[in-house]
């Protein structure tokens, strides 16, 4: 048997004849599990801590793509771009184009890197910073950092997204939502120690690269368009053990915040063995819809558990953010709802094509029992194009971002912007954008088939804001 | 969203960086596994696997918003049981042990199963560690020499090495077969 052939073999025999797990360890492990919830008492809020950072690159979601076309206008900022208008989402994006963010040039070089944050905007609810990196190779991401606020450390969530736009350049927005109340104007350090060089010669680790990248900026909250309702009683829903209770909503131009309680069993789910719970996960989330029925788009939800040492209840504190409103509603409605993911290493993707031309345009596309996409448009300009299509479906925002153009090779093209901007509430229309193709390139438009969404109707809530 | 590993698992991931406990046990179970297997590759008892495992995950829990790649999450995480792994040989090494007691907690269904496991067993440590993360956990030798702070063409040689004595191993098996 030759080396390849023997690697084969030995690699099938022993994957086929793995060790199982003793019954002694398996407990142990799930003992160990189980303290990790228990070591935190009733309403005591999870430390967030000032570098719990949720590092959410959205290059991973979209590895293998490429984004022609926006690195010139990047390496402009805050010139001619900001990173807010390309790569926001709709509160940061409709804020700096309506004047709201602060424009800052504040650059730190260390080991041949170069970061410049270009852009700030605080309502009260969230920070946002927009940063643009340049290196002299590698894949080089923001690594470990430290946050102060007027010189005390602070604690928020923080989502970082962002994108490799060529090269030698990577830019992209850090969000904090915040768990405390913070003055009307501060100083904001950000002091980074290290960043990480993903390129492929390190392997699946990535070197770290230690430096000192310091910021440190004023910041300035905004004054007007910001409404705060509290409740004398909270509005709640009660179905069996579950209970959602809603503490305040907060509306700015930049986001409309709902923070609220859920309390539930703690028990396992029912008629869900072990081995089928490793092939799967269970995504919980609310969806909001205002006193229209239009379903709002989710930013984020940031989520802290707690459980009181022998209760059988959990209780978790949410605070959902979701895309700003131009004017107070009567009453938004919150919908809780749970999407099954197959994780089974079998089931793979299954992606939905068609050919992009003008000619057989309207087409549709099948999101399998999700529903499905309809392309009623392309416009091919000079800087970018345009897809424009409708979506039906439950999950109107979740669908329309699962779409991607493909080359005649295979070659995948990922939108520009962070999603697909809604155009019409009422019909579900979306524009994504791509880079610039001439008109006659082979293209095709994909989406993906999707598990449906599944929501508790017992426990909609509608959370009355008129009074 | 797409069906499919890693799509899910990045979010999987993001959730448990979120404080998402389900998310963490979800992960964590799902490679429970292969962190046993690693751990038995270093260590010659099934409660020492359970106690590297143990704190392994505790530092888990304690480390997984800082890390940046979700798809890495499993070499991430045999990263850290290595280095448990290691603490515990290292305080092993200086008590003399009262007996030298191998565990054979495996449960295998064929006799073949049970050859090559005895051919791995009978491997030094150096070798069977590399054999786990070879063949049985399919990680590359680049992440490999990185897991075990080596340099590459040390690991190469341990598995050409490895590979050596197992073929020889299983090639005694099978004349032992013949002659039966």
């Amino acid at each position: 048997m030759n080396e390849d052939g023997l690697d084969a073999y030995l690699r099938k025999q022993l994957q086929q004849n793995t060790q199982a797990v003793p019954e002694l360890v398996s407990l142990r492990m799930s003992s160990t599990l189980l303290s990790l919830k228990k070591k935190r008492g009733w309403l005591r809020k999870v430390s967030y801590g000032a570098i719990a950072a949720c590092f959410v690159f959205g290059c991973l979601t979209t590895a293998g793509f490429v984004f022609p076309g926006i690195a010139k206008a990047l390496k402009n900022v805050p010139v001619f771009a900001s990173v807010f208008e390309i790569m926001g989402d709709e509160g940061t994006r409709l804020s700096s184009e309506a004047g709201l963010s602060t424009k800052v040039n504040i650059t730190a070089e260390n080991q041949g890197i170069t970061m410049t944050i270009n852009e700030v905007l605080y309502d009260g609810v969230r920070i946002s910073v927009g940063y643009v990196m340049e290196t002299k190779g590698g894949e080089i991401r923001p690594n470990q950092m430290e946050l102060y606020v007027n010189g005390k450390r602070l604690n928020a969530s923080v989502g970082i997204s962002g994108r490799e736009v060529s090269n030698q350049l990577f830019a992209g927005i850090i969000d904090y939502d915040l768990k405390e109340q913070l003055p009307d104007q501060f100083n904001l350090k950000i002091n980074y120690q290290s960043m990480n060089d993903y390129a492929p010669s390190f392997g699946n680790i990535p070197k770290e690269i230690k430096g000192a990248w310091k910021f440190d900026l004023p910041v300035t909250k905004l004054k007007q368009g910001i409404v705060t309702k509290t409740f004398a009683e909270a509005p709640q829903a009660k179905f069996q053990d579950h209970m959602i209770s809603v503490k305040k909503v907060i509306f700015t131009p930049v986001v409309t915040a709902i923070q609220l309680d859920t309390i539930e069993p703690l028990e396992p789910k029912k008629n869900v063995t072990i081995e089928q719970g490793q092939k799967q996960f269970v995504e919980q989330g609310f969806q909001v819809f205002d006193d229209r029925g239009i379903i709002m788009e989710n930013l984020s939800e940031s989520a802290s558990s707690s459980t009181k040492n022998g209760s059988l209840l959990r209780k978790t504190e949410h605070q959902i953010l979701l895309a700003p409103l131009q004017r107070i509603p009567e009453y938004l409605v919150i919908r809780p709802y749970t999407i099954t993911h197959s994780t089974d290493p079998a089931i793979k993707p299954i992606f939905v094509k068609a050919r992009l031309n003008d000619a057989s345009l309207p087409i549709t596309l099948s999101q399998g029992t999700m529903g499905t996409i309809t392309v009623t448009k392309v416009e091919y300009l000079e800087d970018k194009t345009l897809l424009y299509y409708q979506v039906k479906g439950e999950d109107p925002y979740r669908q329309a971002d699962a779409v991607h153009l493909e080359g005649d090779t295979g070659q995948r093209y990922g939108k520009i912007n962070r999603q697909a901007i809604r155009l019409d509430d009422l019909a579900h229309s979306f524009r994504m954008t791509f880079p610039p193709f001439a008109k006659n390139q082979e293209l095709q438009v994909v989406t993906s088939e999707m598990e449906r969404i599944e929501t508790t109707k017992e426990l909609e809530l509608k959370i009355p804001l008129n009074q | 969203v797409k069906r499919g590993v890693d799509v899910d698992q990045t979010k999987i991931v993001r959730k448990a960086q979120r404080g998402n406990h389900e998310a963490f046990v979800h992960l964590i179970q799902k490679y429970e596994s292969s962190m046993f297997r690693v751990a038995k590759a270093f260590l010659k008892s099934d409660s020492e696997c359970a106690d590297a495992m143990q704190e392994a995950i505790l530092k888990a829990f304690k480390g997984i918003q800082a890390l940046k790649e979700p798809d890495y999450l499993k070499t991430w995480l045999i990263r850290i049981l290595i280095n448990e792994c290691q603490r515990i040989l290292k305080q092993n090494s200086q008590v003399i042990p009262m007996v030298d007691f191998v565990e054979r907690s495996y449960r295998q269904e064929t006799q073949q199963g049970l050859e090559i496991w005895e051919a791995v067993q009978s491997l030094e440590e150096d070798l069977r560690i590399i054999v786990t993360l070879f063949y049985i956990e399919d990680i590359a030798l680049t992440d490999i020499a990185l897991m075990l702070a080596l340099p590459e063409g040390t690991v190469k040689s341990r598995l050409y090495r490895a590979r050596e004595k197992l073929a020889h191993y299983l090639q005694l098996g099978e004349e032992r077969a013949d002659k039966l």
